[in-house]
């Protein structure tokens, strides 16, 4: 369950970085949009700018209905209020009523599992609706989805393929769930600027040192060491750590090891724990001695014993380190998303923010789009009243107008059109979120952020094409964005790296496998297994944080050869020999997705 | 006819505790129903009626090999050092609630007790928090130690697992000091003033009267205080090891509640867990009878 949580942080985290990120990206640029705060009276209420309409197929919405929404994604428990809390009112009739095991904690699924009825909408990991369909909890959707207007165009290359392969539990191949966050590209297309996981620093500093060529990692920690020598403190006098580590979202094994094994080509799929899987399809066991894990793992001690290494690591939280995100305190970054805590468009305009710099011996493996979705699912509960309403309310979180309600507000208030007939943020629509710009009373009032879907969550993902204007639902990718966000920092980088984004030269130079997005039933495990991999998980972690941090190098390696003979008396064999079987099945559908290219 | 009167006198008394006994059985007894998921293999939306029956595997799991047995002893041992510090110094809140009392300046001495009572009140997940702020490498007391001269490198408190034990008893004194001293000040406020009187009139200075008036009388107290403390000896909660928990100071401070949490809501099952808590149980009432004894023993009642 542990990983579950950590899932769930992350994704929301993205999301909410990543709207963050936009936002501040954008935050200076204010240049050709002064109407933005003044157009914003110009719609109704509750009016739909593209006509969808929820009256037809006869569903009567004068009965309030309150929907208990089970929800692993939420990072919110409670009533949806604010502008989509009144949005879902005015259109539909219906007050959310969300369920937050990310706030109330775990024991919220198994308690109200065991009662029998999690909830009427449900946002579920895979392996828990593996769990739910057998004991009778899922609503079988196949006849409610045929009668609607946009989720039944995604069945048949979407829904089907996810569903058919929980052959166990779904040997009548029914539609129980809708993946979450599915993207409409392609398997194996992958269409973010920059790779989830891949080295990152802050330019300024990098210039500063004279941006010497990384040929390998040992090349990063003397850079790094030049860069803590020359910049050791902040502005306002804050000492600059330049690799800090974080326990919280810690799973199987260490999360800070398990990324940075990604640059050298080794994942840890979800659902896994003792095993890293390359492109090529080699499974390779963590404990290992010649496993990129252990080599992450070498990298860290190195560095820490160079004095690279924040020295409250093991003791710290992540809030605590995104405060030192905030104010530049952190030299080396590697998720996608912690650009967006520092970097800004007037920081940017001076050349000042972090991007990405490659190492020239990585070859970074990437997952693809999530054509298949994200390891979570939308289901109705079978005891839900009114399941109609629900698949309803569903079908139009899927259409061109919910989506964008959802990731971009309001038409005239945080984007409008342009001459040409596509959208661009307007001024209030770029600091929206991060400044919790209020609401005009029409549209319900209150803080904008407030007011967002708490869902956190959405089945098609903001990776699908809005058929009005051909551009993604996300507003990092419209061209009105791309064309706001050329700063110095960007275009001193594009001309540097010859290339319009790091995706773009990880591709030329032939330094990223980008895997296909594989989602589908890996089998929960049994008690037995679930007991083990769970004080496996511990050890690896706990043993690795004693390894980074060892005296010597003999502790280092005293401690991981006493990691490799003590789970092996934990039941490592057999934990092993589920992840390979896991391992294996994504291998195969891997195959089978590029050989139907 | 005189019997008749006295059986429904009786059964009306017995229809006075009735409610309580009424409690009781829900509210003690029922919960034991649920020892019987040890011996299921359990997980939740699975029905227990249709969950496999597994006798002892889930005890068994927990000293199939080397490495669980070295584990939970490790984690028994932390469970005593830490319990059993806590009772080695339980007669600190007494002291605290003597001397408090001796202060005869009403309002300081509300003050002390005001201050010495809040932290009850704070929560672990705060109270880390401040650790962290004082005793992170960037933290005050780094900070000072830094500005005096007295160390060049900061000083990692959080992350040793030296005298964990000791600091984790001290957080826990610190926090609850202040607290626990109500009962013995409300103890000594019962004492009889003309014990205090004669004691005086026949010359005994503050100490004396404290050692010989004072003390004895909060014996009965500490003794049955003394006694619940062990009774709840294995149960040393598991907020404060949660939040204090790293891979550095882990194998020192895992503490049983605290490896059942782990082990049960960390990815586990719940008939594990289950397992553990009877063997808890069982253990608690184990130690609880050998004290009552021993108080029997040593000052001829108890309180079983």
């Amino acid at each position: 369950m542990r990983t579950h949580i950590k899932l769930g942080r992350k994704s929301a985290l993205l999301l909410g970085t990543a709207i963050l990120l936009v936002t501040t990206a954008l935050s200076g640029c204010s240049g050709n949009s002064n109407n933005g705060g003044t157009a914003a009276g110009t719609a109704e209420p509750g009016t739909p700018t593209e006509s969808s309409d929820p009256g037809t197929g006869g569903i009567d919405h004068s009965k309030p209905l309150t929907i208990t929404v089970f929800n692993n994604a939420a990072n919110y428990q409670g009533e949806q209020t604010g502008w989509y809390g009144k949005l879902l009112k005015d259109k539909f009739n219906i007050t959310l009523n969300i369920l937050a095991p990310q706030v109330a904690g775990d024991q919220l699924y198994k308690t109200r599992s065991a009662s029998g009825d999690l909830g009427d909408l449900l946002i579920i990991e895979n392996s828990q609706l593996e769990e739910l369909i057998p004991a009778g909890m899922i609503m079988d959707l196949t006849d409610l989805i045929k009668n609607t207007e946009h989720l039944s165009k995604y069945v048949d290359n979407h829904f089907k393929p996810f569903n058919v392969a929980f052959e166990k539990q779904n040997p009548d191949g029914k539609i129980y769930a809708l993946p979450a966050f599915t993207a409409d590209t392609s398997p194996t297309t992958f269409s973010e600027e920059l790779p989830y996981s891949s080295p990152i620093l802050p330019w300024d500093y990098y210039k500063g040192i004279g941006a010497p060529k990384l040929n390998n990692l040992n090349d990063l920690m003397t850079a790094l060491k030049d860069m803590q020598a020359k910049y050791p403190k902040t502005p306002d006098g804050k000492p600059i750590v330049p690799i800090t580590l974080w326990k919280d979202w810690d799973g199987g094994s260490m999360e800070n090891v398990r990324w940075l094994s990604n640059w050298y080509g080794y994942e840890q799929p979800n659902g896994t724990t003792t095993i890293q899987l390359n492109a090529k399809g080699d499974i390779v066991p963590i404990v290992d001695d010649n496993s990129m894990y252990k080599k992450i793992l070498q990298f860290y001690y190195d560095a820490n014993k160079m004095g690279l290494v924040d020295p409250d690591s093991p003791s710290q939280d992540w809030t605590k380190v995104s405060e030192k995100l905030t104010n530049k305190q952190v030299l080396l970054l590697w998720y996608s998303w912690q650009r967006g805590f520092y970097n800004t468009i007037e920081r940017g305009n001076q050349g000042d923010g972090n991007v990405a710099v490659p190492i020239a011996d990585s070859h970074l493996i990437q997952n693809s789009d999530a054509y298949f979705g994200n390891g979570r699912v939308f289901a109705i509960g079978s005891k839900a009243k009114e399941p109609e309403r629900i698949m309803e309310l569903m079908d139009w979180m899927s259409s061109p107008e919910g989506l964008r309600y959802y990731t971009n507000g309001f038409e005239g208030f945080n984007y409008e059109k342009t001459p040409e007939g596509k959208f661009k943020l307007t001024e209030v629509g770029q600091t929206a979120f991060q400044e919790n710009t209020p609401v005009p009373d029409e549209y319900g009032g209150g803080g904008y952020q407030d007011g967002q879907s708490k869902v956190n969550s959405m089945i098609m993902s903001d990776f699908v094409v809005d058929p009005e204007t051909k551009e993604f639902y996300n507003s990092t990718y419209w061209a009105s964005t791309i064309e706001a966000n050329k700063t110095a920092l960007t275009t001193d980088w594009q001309k540097t790296y010859d290339a319009t984004t790091p995706t773009e030269y990880y591709q030329k130079n032939n330094m990223i496998d980008i895997v296909p997005n594989i989602n589908t039933s890996l089998g929960s495990d049994s008690s037995d297994v679930k007991n083990k991999r769970s004080q496996i998980s511990d050890y690896v972690k706990n043993t690795s944080w004693k390894m980074i941090f060892a005296k010597d190098q003999a502790q280092f390696d005293q401690l991981w050869t006493k990691l490799k003979s003590d789970v092996t008396g934990l039941g490592w064999d057999d934990v092993f020999a589920v992840d390979k079987e896991r391992a294996d099945k994504i291998v195969k559908m891997r195959a089978d997705a590029i050989a139907n290219k | 006819m005189r019997s008749q009167s006295i059986r429904s006198n009786s059964f009306r008394k017995f229809l006075y505790i009735s409610p309580f006994m009424v409690l009781l059985a829900v509210f003690s007894y029922y919960p034991l129903y649920g020892w019987v998921y040890a011996f299921f293999d359990y997980t939740p939306p699975i029905p227990l009626s249709q969950s496999p029956f597994v006798g002892f595997k889930w005890f068994h799991s927990l000293v199939e090999n080397q490495v669980k047995i070295d584990q939970l002893l490790q984690v028994i041992k932390n469970t005593f050092g830490i319990s059993g510090l806590g009772i080695l110094f339980s007669w600190l809140p007494m002291i605290f609630a003597i001397f408090l009392t001796e202060i005869k300046a009403v309002r300081f001495r509300k003050f002390i007790q005001t201050v010495t009572t809040l932290p009850n009140f704070i929560s672990w997940v705060l109270v880390y928090s401040l650790a962290f702020s004082m005793f992170s490498s960037e933290g005050m007391v780094n900070g000072f130690l830094h500005m005096t001269g007295l160390s060049d490198s900061p000083v990692l408190f959080l992350q040793s697992s030296d005298h964990v034990w000791l600091t984790m008893w001290f957080w826990a004194t610190w926090k609850t000091l202040g607290w626990s001293a109500i009962l013995y000040i409300a103890a000594i406020m019962g004492i009889d003033e003309s014990l205090y009187e004669a004691a005086y009139v026949d010359g005994a200075t503050r100490m004396q009267v404290i050692r010989h008036v004072v003390l004895p009388s909060m014996m009965p107290t500490y003794f049955v205080l003394l006694m619940l403390q062990i009774a709840s000896f294995l149960n040393n909660g598991l907020e404060q090891y949660f939040v204090f928990q790293n891979a550095f100071n882990k194998d020192t401070m895992q503490v049983l509640d605290l490896y059942v949490y782990n082990l049960a809501m960390g990815g586990g099952s719940y008939s594990v867990s289950v397992a553990i808590s009877m063997l808890k149980s069982l253990i608690s009432v184990v130690l609880l009878f050998s004290v009552n004894g021993l108080s029997k023993l040593l000052r001829g009642e108890g309180i079983v």
